[in-house]
């Protein structure tokens, strides 16, 4: 199973205006000068190679999670993310499937920019556990808020309504809806195929978070080989934020610790997050890793605990 | 969890009400810790010498629980172990800048690898606003100087904030 991240900030897409470019030229300027390269060349190369550091920025499209296995593939939600997997996928593909977390602007804002949409014979498929996504997508097509009409759109789109906890089937992948904690509700989907198992967990606060507190959804955490987390904030700005609907890194490497989820994606960055905080923001949560792993039993047989790694738009995991 | 359950004492102490908390903080405690935001006097002492651990999930639970008691309420920490010295140096939420009467300081000997913790007040040893020099401190085994495990201007960070 493989999952890339089409976008990975969260609330509000995020660009590098002219002086976010020169900003970014003198930090890598200075990478470079303390790494000793003399050239363009040499910096470039560098750069490809990773050693002026992965990644160099994290992007800024709202979100969409592609997930595939062989030729099945999925995508998590609407974000600006998607009209990147749009054109790049286009002439290749003729069916497309796409299940929604909940209905969020951030999450619905690529569709109007998504081609496919527009090219007759493409079937589109969204699915959703909200009774009311299909008029609020369509909503967005009324003719003022964009130009284009719903009906004059030239895929056919449908939507299929799913239940909490009931697994759909795609080819060889289980999908399957569970609740998270965020303002209007959020439901995050588990994928299993081949014995891997992988849940996307964005948008959610994990307010419930304690095993008697998630009752029905803990199953979701557990068994689990990745986890695609919302860690928007850092906990400082999470205990001022109560009720936002999002999370922190922290927490979820304490879930992740608890529950034996070998590898934790830190995703729905703040669009405030300049990249430097969010290579600090990864670093901290390591470092929270080493510093907490002595208490939990249940990682004596790894003595490294989670792997945790931060989403950037374009990366790509195997599970 | 045995030892790590998850307990709140409380003793009156003239005027004053000591909540002794034992323990881990964490995603479990919250149950146990939020009748106490509503059920004490309005001059409270947060004693958490015996919390053995405290995570992420465990702060957030704590920060709800001394926004709802330090409203209208005197709130005091003492006998603060070193791991919850580092919570109060990175989250300021977690103590909202109240007043920090006492704190454990970890110390290790070099001579003979012993550790210890020694107990610091406020007023003989640190006042809020500025950083101490730390006191010297003996070595409880082989009576040598020990050595704080953390830096004055790391573990005393908390003071700058208060």
């Amino acid at each position: 199973m493989q999952l890339t991240f089409w976008g990975a900030r969260g609330s509000s897409p995020v660009v590098m205006n002219h002086q976010g470019v020169l900003a970014f030229l003198e930090t890598l300027g200075a990478k470079a000068k303390a790494k000793g390269l003399a050239s363009i060349d040499q910096l470039v190369a560098a750069a490809k190679a990773g050693d002026l550091g992965v990644p160099l920025v994290y992007g800024g499209h709202t979100p969409c999670t592609e997930v595939s296995e062989g030729a099945q593939s999925m995508f998590i939600d609407m974000g600006t993310g998607l009209r990147e997997a749009g054109t790049k996928y286009m002439s290749t593909r003729k069916e497309w499937t796409i299940f929604l977390t909940h209905m969020h602007w951030d999450h619905l804002q690529g569709l109007p920019f998504f081609i496919p949409i527009f090219i007759p014979g493409n079937k589109i498929t969204i699915y959703h556990v909200h009774k009311n996504a299909p008029e609020f997508v369509r909503i967005m097509f009324n003719g003022v808020n964009f130009p284009v009409k719903w009906d004059q759109l030239g895929a056919t789109i449908e939507f299929k309504e799913l239940k909490l906890y009931e697994p759909v089937q795609q080819g060889v992948v289980s999908v399957t809806p569970f609740a998270l904690d965020h303002p209007g509700g959020s439901f995050g989907y588990r994928f299993e195929a081949g014995g891997r198992s992988a849940v996307v967990g964005f948008d959610g606060e994990y307010t419930r978070i304690s095993k008697e507190e998630l009752g029905k959804d803990l199953p979701f955490y557990q068994n689990l080989d990745l986890l695609v987390f919302d860690a928007q904030y850092e906990l400082e700005e999470l205990l001022n934020k109560h009720d936002w609907g999002h999370s922190s890194s922290t927490i979820g490497i304490d879930l992740a610790l608890r529950e034996t989820i070998k590898k934790l994606v830190l995703i729905h960055h703040d669009p405030w997050a300049s990249d430097e905080r969010l290579h600090a923001s990864i670093n901290n949560a390591r470092k929270y890793v080493k510093a907490n792993l002595k208490w939990y039993e249940n990682w004596k047989d790894q003595p490294n605990g989670p792997e945790v790694v931060s989403a950037y738009d374009g990366l790509t995991l195997t599970v | 969890m045995g030892k790590n359950a998850f307990k709140v004492q409380m003793a009156a102490e003239g005027e004053w009400q000591r909540l002794a908390f034992s323990g881990a903080i964490n995603e479990d405690a919250k149950g146990t810790l939020m009748p106490f935001a509503d059920s004490t006097g309005t001059k409270v002492i947060l004693d958490l010498r015996d919390v053995t651990l405290i995570n992420s999930c465990g702060i957030r639970d704590w920060s709800i629980f001394l926004r709802a008691l330090k409203m209208n309420r005197e709130v005091v920490f003492d006998r603060c172990p070193d791991e919850i010295v580092r919570t109060m140096n990175m989250v300021t939420n977690f103590y909202y800048r109240l007043p920090v009467k006492s704190v454990y300081r970890a110390y290790g000997c070099e001579n003979c690898g012993h550790e210890q913790a020694e107990l610091l007040k406020e007023g003989a040893d640190y006042a809020a606003g500025a950083i101490p020099s730390g006191k010297p401190v003996k070595c409880a085994s082989c009576g040598e100087m020990a050595e704080a495990f953390e830096p004055d201007d790391e573990f005393f960070q908390f003071l700058l904030s208060a």
